[in-house]
């Protein structure tokens, strides 16, 4: 993970128009908010999340750290392993004890993202005690007025890291989709019907097998996507009797967009 | 980091992904889908016809569990080529075997193309309109030449061309 913009402090952006729902929004990672801040929030650099953020604690002598995440909201980007304990760990010390010591007290983290991350409300990194805020930016105020105030836990509501997955790899199909019409419509609606399932079955195998895969998002669809285009390219080739270079084209199709939901997946590059 | 792309080169990158996909899913090459649904093409009418055969079986039709599919490419199926008169029966000028091709799709209408085994049972038909009007003005040409695409069936002994004004026969050859 490359290390985010550690300089003068960035100005907080505005809300994305999609808010993230069927696109990375990547803005620059870094920290956000005045100089003289007492206490750190920590975030991802989803443009969505910080503006929410940004809003939220502008009469509150608190920064705000977006991590670089591929501009993926923080508990997507956690399920997609772009945000790992370790590196979350790393960074924060790094922070705390190079660069805002002694200013900064205390860590504020969203509810969701300690529990995505497997931390703890109150357990303290480099002396720095921990504190989970809600996921409700609302009630931010009440939180930083009262460092003992604890978060009531509503695990009902936390959804498993497969289940994250795959929520935000239908979203950004539905985004996929909508750039890749215009293009595909260019040579009919077999095109467009035969490639918009193809990237579905992409981001769907690409989801489901993300963790028991190597290497990085485009590698796993490579991957995956590979043997998916064998086992659709055989089938197709022995039930429908199609001839063997049609067969060839739609598994090179599947595979290409496959391994393309997998890059994008990662989410997008801001510099 | 872990090949990500800037948001902007992500588009323009999915833009040509998505035109390779377009490409590989399009509907393949139709050249071979020559029928009567094309354009017909005005001919010399003095071209030879084959030899018609003398004793022709009474057609029946018999329904086939598995039709010959359209839009699919099959391999080995015949090439007709026939000629329809205003006035007088058609006539099969030329009939070619083809390593692949698509079978004739066309509207149904008034004339049709079949495929006989040697008992008359009809294995295969394919109806079509027979049309000697030149687009919509009111003049009319003296024939018109049609192209069709027809599955090479086993059994298939015959190939019977019929118009309202008339038949023609073609025998298909036995080492076929």
């Amino acid at each position: 993970m490359n290390d985010p913009h550690f300089g003068e402090p960035l100005l907080f952006p505005h809300p994305g128009l999609f808010g993230g729902l069927l696109w990375a929004e990547p803005v620059e990672p870094g920290l956000y908010g005045e100089s003289t801040i007492e206490g750190l929030l920590m975030t991802t650099n989803n443009r969505s999340s910080l503006a929410r953020w940004g809003n939220a604690i502008a009469e509150h002598p608190v920064g705000i750290l977006a991590m670089e995440a591929g501009g993926l909201p923080p508990k997507t980007a956690v399920a997609f392993d772009l945000v790992t304990d370790q590196e979350a760990r790393r960074l924060l010390k790094t922070l705390l004890t190079s660069i805002l010591r002694p200013r900064a007290t205390r860590v504020l983290i969203p509810q969701g993202l300690i529990e995505a991350l497997g931390w703890q409300d109150q357990s303290p990194i480099e002396d720095f005690p921990i504190q989970a805020i809600p996921d409700d930016f609302t009630r931010l105020g009440e939180y930083i007025s009262d460092p003992e105030l604890e978060v009531t836990t509503n695990a009902a509501s936390t959804k498993p890291a497969i289940v994250l997955r795959l929520l935000s790899g239908l979203g950004l199909w539905l985004g996929q989709v909508l750039v890749f019409a215009i293009p595909l419509l260019v040579f009919g609606w077999r095109s467009l019907v035969l490639g918009a399932g193809s990237l579905l079955a992409g981001v769907i195998v690409v989801v489901l097998f993300w963790q028991m895969l190597p290497g990085a998002g485009w590698l796993k669809g490579l991957i995956v996507g590979g043997v998916l285009a064998i086992i659709i390219g055989v089938g197709s080739s022995l039930v429908t009797n199609a001839g063997w270079s049609e067969s060839l084209r739609y598994s090179l199709a599947l595979w290409i967009a496959t391994a393309w939901m997998g890059m994008v997946l990662t989410g997008a590059r801001k510099n | 980091m872990r090949g990500r792309l800037h948001l902007s080169t992500q588009i323009a990158v999915g833009i040509f992904v998505a035109l390779i996909l377009g490409h590989l899913y399009q509907e393949p090459s139709q050249e071979m889908m020559i029928g009567p649904s094309a354009t017909p093409t005005m001919t010399n009418s003095s071209m030879l016809a084959p030899s018609l055969p003398s004793a022709m079986p009474t057609p029946s039709i018999e329904e086939t569990s598995a039709p010959p599919r359209p839009f699919e490419t099959l391999p080995g199926v015949w090439m007709a080529r026939v000629i329809a008169y205003p006035d007088s029966a058609p006539e099969i000028i030329k009939v070619t075997k083809l390593l692949s091709g698509r079978l004739t799709v066309s509207k149904p209408g008034d004339s049709y193309v079949r495929m006989l085994d040697e008992g008359g049972i009809v294995l295969y038909e394919l109806t079509f309109q027979t049309s000697f009007s030149l687009f919509d003005v009111p003049a009319s040409v003296d024939d018109v030449t049609y192209f069709f695409i027809i599955p090479d069936l086993e059994n298939a002994d015959w190939l019977q061309v019929v118009t309202p004004q008339g038949d023609a026969t073609y025998e298909f050859p036995l080492d076929e």
